[in-house]
């Protein structure tokens, strides 16, 4: 899978640091949540302990109060009611956090009776005032009441469990009673009123972090909590029960049992977790617990931990921003060397990578790239030039060749009024314009003149030297002047002016047509083949003369043969002979007689294409040499020599 | 054993005939419910206002009574507007039956036996409860399994009318124990300020249940299961008001009956209303703990002792019989009253006689 090089590099760089990172962060998460609770726990339990405390003395406080007034009235039986009723108000006014005070007593009566006195002194509504209540006119049994029921069946002072005070405070409140005993006789009690909004300010009076408390009483009823509908009406076994959930019901029954602790529960509402620190509150068999919800402990280590994760973000962010950046300054040099390249592709060699003036790699590479291209284009334009150029050469050869082809004789086949002899001849040249040439033209009515040559060099040189040859060959050869004569006439014109030093072998005949006599002379050139009308293949070598063209001096012999009717006269260069197989053979005089020998008899035309084309295989179409054969053949039918 | 288990065939017969009046007293409630209105308003002008006085604070045991109301069930009986008023602590609420023709009262069956046995107009309309739910609990921890283990132990009793059913269990297995006034809460019980405790299964059993006690951690003697299935709430009047309003209260009692209905039917609707007039009478309560109570209910309204179903407001000429005749043994009767005096058939029933 490829993936692009800013991705590369992203993955590369954000991944390895997102990993670190965030491994960083669960442990630096799970230690901070771990500290943070140990932490909360230990500060949970001491403030429980302690609030717990502040309540107890509190209620104690309170408690002694009315102790005291009951030790008193134990020791001293009051005259009056109106005595007892300023005993309750001054210890209102003494201590304004009660909101009652009374006695319930039963004083001796006239007749050894006994009498019921029940002063009750409370706080006005608005606070300001004391007012007082006979509770003995009360429409109430107050001796059904637990403020007056506990001491007296306990004989010891008792706090009640919170109520509703419906007929004269009209409060939430909770009593503290102690029995007036003498003599061990139950005479009455002494009872004062705590309201809960006042144990409420206790519970409350601090209070940290997101931490809150709940106040139960010995029957798990709630004294304080900070659903007010709560209060009294609610218990910790009535939540535990209606929500199911008996871990609750477990920790009241804790409490109320006055131990110390910590537990961890679920909310009874959202089920989410609290930490719940208890410490009993002897005095009144209370227990306080400092109630937290751990995420509001955990709240410090979830900021921290966001903060984190936003810083994280943000970095990843920057980082990002600079791969990005990094990268798109990487490749957008790349992209541009890329899209140039593509250009350039399409034909395009006039771009140039611009703008990438940089000394690190890649500006070395846009470097490189434009020379490469300018390069390139130089070298195109080079070869476009060569290409026209050998274009024009070419054409020229063709030109020269159409030249060349026109000097030899065209017509197909030639002298076909001629009966006495057939004639052929072929040339294939090695390029595009031969150095061999062959000639044939009638001197009179009774001579043909047949020429063969092969001039050193190939291409070009060669053909213009062909040219020169073929035409001094031409020009001099006349009615009366032998093949020797004409040779040597035309060396020395020829080698007047090669400067190159060029030569020519020329094998150059006169054939009598009438009796098939052909006197020749032979410059140097392979010696043509007799083919009798037996079979019989004859060389007429050897040569009669040196090469052409280069001795000012040479002197040639004029020969003799004589063509029987039906023999065939081949000439040929040494293409033919000197024709190579792939396997660096020859293909030799023996190769060529052996053609003789098979085509025997065959039209001079049928000889020649096959020759050619048994060389042009024999050499694989390599073109190594030009190639040139001329076939005379007196025709069967003349008559033979006189 | 029981009274209910003794009884004979004759009894029996008795107690088919009795029902078959009682049927006929229910047939011409409803045949005379739509002159209700016109009764209470009556041709000479307004009638005073009904007052219906229940026996204790706001709570799920008179569910019925405060749907009936909430759900305007007493105005389309065409008794016009109906006050609800409450007893509190210590007040005996069949006192409250002085002979006015608009007022009616809850109560128990055997406080009012004993009350029209004494002397008393009170005439029963309706058997609303049909078996006794009281109890008395101790701690396991305590000793006592038996009644006889009560014995010298102190005991907390409620006053008013409430005490006649645990006085009649301490006769009939001679328990001497010391009798203490109990308040209306259970701390004195919790405290160990007494040993056993007064206590009915719909109310202040579940408290102890809400003060953190197993059921395990106590002992619970249902009185109905000791031959005194007294059936206990049940709707009273003075005999002057039957006499004058029998179709009043024919239309009481079909208005209850249909706040039964409705909140036996729909607990939680029935529970918000509840809820609702403990916070108007300042009574702190828990939602829990009127859901037991109002759950608790269903079982003696519905349910005879044994199980049996129950017509709703029937009271049984057997358990009539059973119940004075155990209040006869208690000797807290002399002689049981008759039924149709206690509870007299319909007007269209004495003309049939």
């Amino acid at each position: 899978m490829s993936f692009p090089l800013p991705l590369k590099l992203i993955l590369a760089i954000c991944l390895p640091l997102v990993a670190v990172y965030l491994t960083i962060l669960i442990l630096d998460y799970r230690s901070s949540k771990r500290e943070a609770l140990t932490h909360m726990e230990n500060y949970l339990i001491e403030v429980a302990a302690h609030e717990a405390t502040a309540l107890d003395a509190k209620l104690s406080t309170y408690a002694e109060i009315v102790r005291s007034t009951g030790q008193v009235l134990e020791t001293f039986a009051p005259r009056k009611d109106a005595d007892l009723e300023r005993f309750a108000r001054a210890n209102l006014l003494a201590e304004p956090q009660l909101f009652g005070f009374g006695m319930a007593l039963e004083m001796p009566a006239e007749g050894g009776k006994t009498q019921r006195v029940a002063p009750y002194v409370c706080r006005t509504a608005d606070g300001g005032g004391l007012e007082s209540t006979d509770i003995t006119s009360a429409a109430f049994d107050y001796t059904r009441s637990d403020w007056y029921l506990l001491p007296k069946l306990l004989r010891r002072p008792a706090w009640t469990d919170p109520y509703f005070d419906e007929r004269i405070g009209r409060i939430l409140m909770c009593s503290y009673s102690v029995p007036v005993l003498r003599d061990n006789e139950f005479r009455g009690v002494v009872v004062a009123d705590v309201s809960l909004e006042n144990i409420r300010r206790q519970a409350c009076r601090t209070r940290y972090l997101g931490e809150y408390r709940i106040v139960i009483s010995s029957a798990g009823t709630f004294v304080y909590h900070p659903e007010e509908s709560f209060v009294l009406a609610e218990s910790i076994f009535s939540l535990a029960e209606w929500h199911h959930l008996p871990a609750l019901a477990d920790l009241g029954r804790t409490m109320i049992a006055g131990e110390r602790g910590v537990v961890r529960l679920p909310d009874y509402r959202t089920g989410r977790p609290k930490w719940y620190a208890f410490a009993g509150v002897p005095t009144a068999g209370w227990s306080l617990a400092a109630i937290i919800p751990e995420e509001e402990v955990l709240a410090p280590v979830h900021a921290r931990l966001s903060r984190q994760v936003y810083l994280l973000l943000t970095g990843l962010g920057v980082i990002l921003a600079v791969v990005v950046a990094a990268s798109g300054w990487v490749t957008r040099p790349l992209q541009s060397i890329a899209a140039a390249a593509r250009s350039v592709a399409t034909g395009n060699l006039d771009v140039q990578v611009k703008g990438i003036d940089r000394g690190d790699e890649v500006g070395k590479f846009a470097v490189t790239f434009n020379k490469m291209v300018r390069d390139l284009k130089a070298n195109v334009e080079a070869m476009l030039r060569e290409t026209e150029a050998r274009q024009v050469i070419e054409r020229e050869l063709q030109v020269a060749r159409q030249i060349q082809t026109s000097l030899l004789p065209l017509e197909r086949p030639p002298f076909p009024h001629r009966s006495e002899f057939s004639l052929d001849a072929d040339n294939a040249p090695a390029q595009v314009i031969a150095g061999d040439f062959y000639d044939f033209w009638l001197l009179d009515e009774e001579h043909l003149v047949v020429v063969i040559a092969d001039v050193s060099g190939k291409g070009a040189p060669a053909a213009m030297f062909m040219a020169v040859a073929r035409t001094t060959l031409r020009n001099f050869t006349e009615p009366g002047r032998s093949p020797r004569e004409v040779l040597e006439i035309a060396n020395r014109l020829i080698e007047a002016d090669n400067r190159e030093m060029m030569f020519v072998t020329i094998f150059y005949g006169h054939y009598h047509i009438p009796t098939g006599e052909l006197v020749f002379a032979n410059a140097g050139h392979n010696p043509p083949y007799l083919v009798r009308q037996t079979g019989r293949i004859e060389s007429l070598g050897p040569s009669t003369g040196p090469i052409l063209g280069v001795f000012p001096e040479a002197a040639y012999e004029n020969a003799r043969a004589v063509l029987q009717p039906g023999d065939l006269l081949l000439l040929y260069t040494d293409g033919v002979t000197e024709a190579r197989s792939q396997s660096d053979q020859y293909f030799g005089e023996a190769g060529l007689t052996a053609i003789l020998q098979r085509l025997h008899g065959q039209p001079v035309t049928t000889i020649c294409r096959a020759i050619l084309d048994d060389v042009n295989a024999y050499r694989n179409g390599e073109g190594q040499d030009d190639v040139t054969l001329v076939a005379l053949r007196r025709s069967a039918d003349a008559a033979p020599p006189a | 054993m029981s009274g209910l288990h003794r009884q004979h065939v004759g009894d029996v017969v008795a107690g088919g005939c009795a029902a078959l009046a009682w049927w006929g007293m229910l047939a011409c409630v409803f045949a005379s419910a739509a002159e209700g209105d016109r009764t209470a308003t009556g041709p000479t002008g307004p009638a005073a206002p009904v007052v219906l006085k229940l026996h204790w604070y706001p709570q799920a045991q008179f569910a019925g009574y405060l749907v009936a109301q909430d759900k305007e069930f007493f105005r389309a009986a065409g008794l016009g507007d109906v006050e609800i008023r409450w007893s509190t602590a210590g007040e005996r609420c069949m006192d409250s039956l002085t002979g006015e023709a608009s007022v009616f009262c809850t109560g128990w069956l055997c406080d009012a036996l004993v009350r029209r046995a004494h002397g008393a107009q009170v005439v029963h309309l309706a058997q609303v409860a049909q078996r006794s739910a009281m109890l008395l609990v101790a701690r396991r921890a305590s000793g006592i399994i038996a009644p006889a283990d009560m014995t010298g132990k102190r005991v907390g009793l409620w006053g008013g009318d409430f005490d006649v059913l645990p006085r009649a269990f301490f006769r009939k297995f001679d328990v001497h124990p010391e009798i203490v006034p109990q308040s209306n809460s259970m701390v004195p019980f919790l405290r160990g300020a007494v040993t056993v405790a007064s206590a009915m299964h719909y109310n202040e059993y579940h408290k102890l249940l809400e003060a953190g006690l197993r059921p395990e951690e106590l002992v619970v003697f249902t009185l109905a299961d000791y031959g005194l299935d007294f059936p206990e709430d049940g709707l009273y009047c003075h005999e002057r008001c039957w006499h004058e309003h029998p179709d009043r209260c024919t239309a009481l009692v079909r208005a209850v009956e249909q706040g039964w209905d409705y909140a036996l039917a729909h607990e939680a609707e029935a529970l918000d209303v509840v809820l609702a007039y403990c916070r108007r009478a300042e009574v702190r309560t828990s939602r829990n703990h009127q859901q037991w109570m109002l759950r608790s209910m269903a079982g003696l309204i519905r349910n005879r002792s044994g199980g049996a179903r129950a017509p709703w407001g029937e009271l049984s000429p057997d358990v009539y019989e059973a119940v004075g005749r155990e209040l006869v043994e208690q000797g807290l009767l002399d002689a049981v009253p008759p039924l149709a005096e206690f509870h007299p058939p319909a007007p269209a029933q004495r003309k049939g006689r």
